[in-house]
């Protein structure tokens, strides 16, 4: 009885469903986050009668033939890399992508990890910072002498130096864009890293072509959308109830055949 | 002498195998561009001797529901569903041209648009549809036409258009899993059917059919397992009285 397996791959997918989603609902607050979907293929199938398979010696076929799908399996989880919403905060240190590209991201190993939370904060020394404390690339260094700090859309940033009038430049924040984003890994702390999938990163300013532009104060709130989210759980749970009535269905069967002489 | 008990037995297993096909349909309730199965029945006809025929059950074929599924919009500019009949083609790993119906396509990191498994999909040319890395959207109209705008407002066209093919007879594609359908029939454009961007076709299972399915299946086991269990007893109790008037 293949049911109760079939069954049981369904009860599987549903319950991926079901973790997708949530994690989509958990970080509905999440700045710069994307919302997930998974996406299910059917396995393989069991060829019977094979399609097309000759029905007689005087050539003619069979127009359908007898296939049993043997259930279903996950086939990806994909993020949909919609723009979020901007919410104005008011802290300079706060920037928005609006539009295509990363923030680049050194981490403690060295590597570089790319992020659309712009959460930024200075450290010590006086650095671009994520919240986890990872310099962000191209370093810049805010002097301690500034009062206060000026994110351009196209990513200059410049500081107002007490006892002066005009604004220091201090550098050029650089953003990288991707050929396919969705093939980005997410590492976790709004972290995502390169892979073969993604493609080399491509870096330049913001607002050149290819890249979205920097708004100062802002962030980028999370797509997720809450309504879309429930009903796709109660999809997913109703699912699921199904699935569990299959196997019981299949149980009861054998059950049956097992009475058969009492 | 036993025939009673096997025309019941071919019941039990084409039944069993109703169930199966029930199970996957369920189980690929949110399976994108799935189409639910169905079975169909048929007698065996056996000649016995003395010219007496019995005929027991066998189950002939699967069928596919083709009816187009209900279109869930996704926000997913390469999520693609098609109205009407039709199928994608893809270029599979064996170099051979498959269809498919679940239209969430990606990027590789060439820019070609690929399935969920890597597939490239075809355009109507056969070729797979690149698109340049500069693009910052990408649009694809009703007829499958695919288009990109880059920032300063330069808009590529002609990068592709996506095909969307038919077949004479639909039933005769084969499943081959994961989405995929492959024939050897030759296809031809499905002129009467559009696509839309952002969205895609769910499976069109209805969990009420396959529900009322599964009870009338497990019923009708019953029923013949019953049948089994009578028959079987009918014959014991011939035996029992047969064996007592001869003594």
């Amino acid at each position: 009885m293949r049911a109760l397996s079939i069954g049981a791959t369904g009860m599987e997918a549903q319950q991926l469903n079901v973790e997708v989603i949530s994690n989509n609902i958990a970080n509905l607050s999440t700045t710069g986050f994307k919302r997930s979907r998974a996406e299910f293929q059917d396995l393989l199938y069991q060829n019977m009668r094979s399609v097309g398979s000759a029905s007689s010696d005087t050539g003619t076929i069979l127009p359908s033939g007898l296939q049993v799908g043997l259930g279903v399996k996950p086939a990806a989880t994909y993020r949909i890399n919609e723009q979020g919403n901007l919410t104005v905060t008011n802290n300079p240190l706060d920037i928005a992508v609006n539009g295509r590209g990363y923030f680049q991201v050194q981490l403690p190993d060295g590597t570089t990890a790319y992020t659309r939370a712009g959460s930024l904060q200075l450290n010590a020394s006086g650095q671009f910072v994520t919240p986890d404390g990872f310099t962000v690339l191209p370093n810049i260094t805010v002097p301690t002498t500034a009062t206060s700090i000026t994110v351009n859309a196209s990513g200059q940033v410049l500081a107002t130096v007490s006892g002066q009038t005009a604004q220091t430049t201090l550098g050029q924040l650089q953003l990288a864009n991707f050929i396919n984003p969705t093939g980005l890994d997410a590492i976790g702390q709004n972290l995502l890293k390169e892979t073969q999938a993604s493609g080399s990163p491509i870096t330049g300013s913001p607002q050149s072509t290819g890249f979205g532009s920097l708004v100062q104060g802002s962030l980028e709130t999370s797509n997720v959308d809450i309504v879309s989210e429930i009903t796709n759980l109660i999809t997913a749970q109703r699912a699921y109830e199904m699935n569990s009535k299959v196997i019981n269905t299949a149980d009861q069967m054998l059950s049956t055949a097992n009475q058969i002489k009492s | 002498m036993q025939s009673p008990s096997l025309v019941l037995l071919s019941n039990q297993q084409a039944l069993q195998r109703s169930m199966d096909i029930v199970a996957n349909n369920v189980a690929n309730a949110s399976t994108t561009g799935f189409k639910r199965e169905g079975i169909e029945f048929d007698t065996l006809v056996s000649h016995a001797a003395q010219g007496e025929t019995t005929d027991f059950v066998v189950d002939r074929a699967t069928y596919r529901d083709a009816s187009v599924g209900p279109i869930q919009t996704t926000g997913n500019p390469l999520d693609v569903a098609i109205q009407g009949q039709g199928y994608f083609s893809v270029r599979a790993a064996d170099g051979t041209t498959k269809y498919t119906r679940a239209g969430s396509f990606q990027l590789d990191p060439l820019g070609q648009i690929i399935t969920q498994s890597g597939l490239p999909v075809l355009g109507d040319g056969g070729q797979p549809i690149t698109i340049p890395d500069t693009a910052t959207s990408i649009n694809i109209a009703s007829d499958g036409d695919v288009t990109a705008k880059t920032d300063n407002g330069t808009s590529l066209s002609e990068l592709g258009k996506i095909a969307v093919v038919k077949f004479g007879n639909e039933q005769a594609l084969k499943a081959e899993g994961a989405g995929l359908y492959s024939t050897s029939q030759v296809s031809a454009p499905a002129e009467d059917s559009s696509v839309m961007e952002g969205a895609l076709e769910q499976s069109n299972v209805q969990p009420i059919t396959e529900m009322t399915q599964m009870i009338k299946i497990m019923r009708t086991y019953e029923q013949t397992s019953n049948l089994i269990g009578q028959e079987n007893t009918r014959l014991t109790d011939a035996i029992d009285k047969l064996s007592k008037t001869s003594a």
